[in-house]
């Protein structure tokens, strides 16, 4: 079953991502773009699909297209009001077709979030918000991940200020059963190990830097480990990522955004791959934004597209039992 | 100018230190890049030759000058260790006291302009508490001054050490990143850069908060008027891998852990720590005492070569040189 990859904002690189993601993927890694057609780079070939089945014949001469036709072109650099709501269809279809069971998995390319909110009004704080509730799902959670690496932060786009007051023992917990489900489920890892990281220097050496460690973290891991989850922490982030550290878990559980991101992006600047967990489908996307300032120049590094992809698929193939 | 200077005070007696020092300096690995000089206590300096077999003899003497001419394991003596004080693998008032003589007489000797500076062999923070010289090693960092660690090409200065989170937004202020940035500049032209380029974290995600807008930028804004090339907020996430590709000389980052995860992930060959605001180079190694390995000879002494050549070059101009990973292997 071929992976849906969703057009992001047409006027960024998505576009051009995805066709140098076919001519890298090719029949290998069979999958179709959820866009207009028109929006892609002249030199790609393209064959229009209107069945996701179609994508296997398909793929081997262009890019398999399921065709969603946008009102306006697409203008590198610059979002046309028009097309908002189109690529929030996209969005939507992409997720309709992973659900009916005919994609085996969901790819994003990313969104100009102000662009939706202008020309549509769209109400959701990011892509992942948005799936959570076309799934019918409340709790998700991200995760990073590179070869490396994987990093799932507990707090993600919120000011350093409000780190402190935001965790709690209830949401650390549900991150981490998350984490742990989809580790054996999604990478599938039979025994995870997870490491979660402290909050202050030095996991707040026993209370002298910092108390949340000992109030907020540890009864959380505490409860956990009495489920039978196997888990080490608080630990000092700041000795928790070095390479032979690595080798002792599966997901580096972080307290906040850079905790995680630091980590996996000085390891691994274009590779980095970003994983929906906790939805009832497997969804990835590349770990960069519309980058409109360089679209349409054709200067877009397709990596983390490419690595996106096929960590969908291995995903896929994981949940399907290997 | 004539060959830097640089001590080596060879920590906690009974800790690792003073075996990686004299490994250090019998590899012969940082002497093309100027002098060594031992500083502490030669029953200290002994024990360790014993422990590591190293085969050259400790020689005690009473200044540089007379270090140079020693052919051998120059020891600047000072304090008034006794072999008896001491256990290897253990912490003791004695050993405490020690370390505080020995660190006032580096500092004291690259004060005057005796050495270029030294650089401090891992302490350890119970035989300060023992001797009532200090009751955490933060306590022994020099007043003003900030830690600049480097691993390879990433180098990142934090504005504060170790703060709880919960007290991190109130330490970053437009006084205190202006100041960090500018010592940050200066050191950086008088360790041979010329034209230093500095990146400034942000505080927050994608550096798109209050603080980043209002505090950072602001900063950063005053730090260009003065005609420093520098350049923030930068996303942290970013940033240190921007450093590692070469677009900065150095991250000024907004709290300890920042560049911390950084550093140690990354984790490059000759790793140290530089203490930014003095007049000399004063370095430490990023490792610490080692009580369970000390006196077996087996601890790792890389480190203390990257120091060493490190220390030499910056206090000589020559700026930051690429080591690769063999010259400062073990």
């Amino acid at each position: 079953m071929p992976a849906a990859l969703t057009c992001g904002e047409p006027a960024g690189i998505g576009p051009e991502l995805a066709a140098k993601a076919w001519r890298e993927l090719g029949t290998d890694l069979p999958f179709f773009l959820i866009g207009d057609p028109t929006h892609l780079p002249g030199d790609c070939p393209v064959i229009v699909i209107s069945d996701p089945a179609q994508t296997a014949a398909a793929c081997v001469r262009g890019l398999p297209v399921l065709a969603l036709p946008f009102p306006e072109p697409a203008t590198p650099g610059a979002p046309a009001r028009a097309n908002a709501a189109l690529v929030i269809d996209a969005i939507r279809t992409g997720v309709d077709l992973v659900q009916a069971g005919k994609a085996s998995a969901l790819c994003t390319n990313p969104i100009h979030k102000k662009a939706l909110v202008d020309g549509a009004g769209f109400a959701h704080p990011g892509h992942t918000e948005f799936l959570a509730e076309l799934a019918g799902v409340k709790n998700v959670v991200m995760m990073l991940a590179s070869d490396a690496l994987r990093v799932v932060p507990t707090t993600i786009h919120i000011p350093l200020a409000e780190v402190p007051g935001a965790l709690n023992p209830g949401l650390i917990a549900d991150t981490i059963r998350i984490t742990h489900q989809a580790l054996k489920r999604d990478f599938g890892i039979a025994h995870p190990r997870l490491a979660v990281a402290g909050l202050n220097p030095h996991a707040g050496e026993g209370g002298v830097i910092g108390g949340e460690e000992i109030a907020t973290i540890s009864p959380a891991l505490e409860q956990l480990r009495a489920e039978g989850i196997e888990l080490t922490g608080p630990m000092s982030a700041d000795t928790m990522f070095h390479a032979a550290a690595r080798k002792q878990y599966d997901a580096a559980i972080c307290m906040y955004h850079d905790q995680a991101l630091i980590p996996i992006k000085t390891l691994a600047f274009d590779s980095g791959v970003n994983v929906t967990l906790g939805l009832p489908f497997v969804r990835t996307s590349p770990d960069h934004g519309t980058a409109l300032d360089i679209a349409g120049q054709g200067a877009a590094n397709p990596t983390s597209l490419i690595a996106a992809l096929r960590m969908a698929r291995d995903m896929a193939q994981a949940r399907a039992g290997g | 100018m004539s060959l830097p200077k640089i001590g080596l005070m060879i920590g906690d007696p009974g800790g690792v230190g003073p075996e990686v020092c004299v490994q250090a300096m019998a590899s012969g690995r940082a002497q093309s890049r100027g002098d060594l000089v031992l500083i502490g206590n030669a029953c200290a300096v002994e024990r360790a030759v014993a422990d590591t077999g190293v085969k050259l003899p400790v020689v005690a003497v009473s200044s540089m000058e007379e270090a140079l001419n020693v052919e051998g394991l120059p020891v600047i003596e000072c304090g008034a260790l006794k072999r008896s004080e001491f256990e290897v693998g253990q912490s003791s008032a004695a050993s405490g006291r020690a370390v505080k003589a020995w660190m006032d007489e580096a500092a004291r000797l690259s004060q005057s302009g005796a050495l270029d500076g030294w650089i401090m062999a891992p302490i350890n923070s119970d035989s300060m508490r023992l001797a009532s010289v200090a009751d955490n090693l933060d306590a022994l960092q020099p007043p003003g001054t900030f830690m600049f660690r480097l691993s390879g090409p990433l180098r990142a200065v934090p504005i504060a050490e170790h703060v709880p989170m919960r007290a991190i937004a109130a330490t970053v202020t437009r006084e205190r990143i202006e100041h960090v940035i500018g010592l940050t500049d200066a050191n950086l032209r008088r360790w041979g850069i010329a034209s230093p380029r500095i990146g400034v974290a942000g505080l927050n995600p994608h550096a798109m908060f209050e603080e980043d807008r209002d505090i950072i930028a602001p900063a950063v804004k005053a730090a260009r008027a003065g005609g420093i090339i520098v350049e923030g907020p930068v996303t942290p996430d970013a940033v240190f891998r921007q450093c590692i590709q070469g677009k900065y000389d150095a991250v000024v980052t907004m709290y300890h852990d920042q560049g911390q995860i950084a550093l140690k992930t990354a984790a490059f060959a000759g790793a140290c720590t530089v203490y930014l605001g003095l007049d000399y180079v004063q370095l430490s190694v990023p490792h610490g005492t080692a009580y369970d390995i000390a006196g077996t000879g087996t601890a790792q002494y890389g480190s203390m070569v990257a120091a060493a050549c490190t220390a030499l070059d910056l206090a000589a101009g020559r700026g930051f040189l690429a080591m690769k990973d063999d010259e400062v292997a073990p």
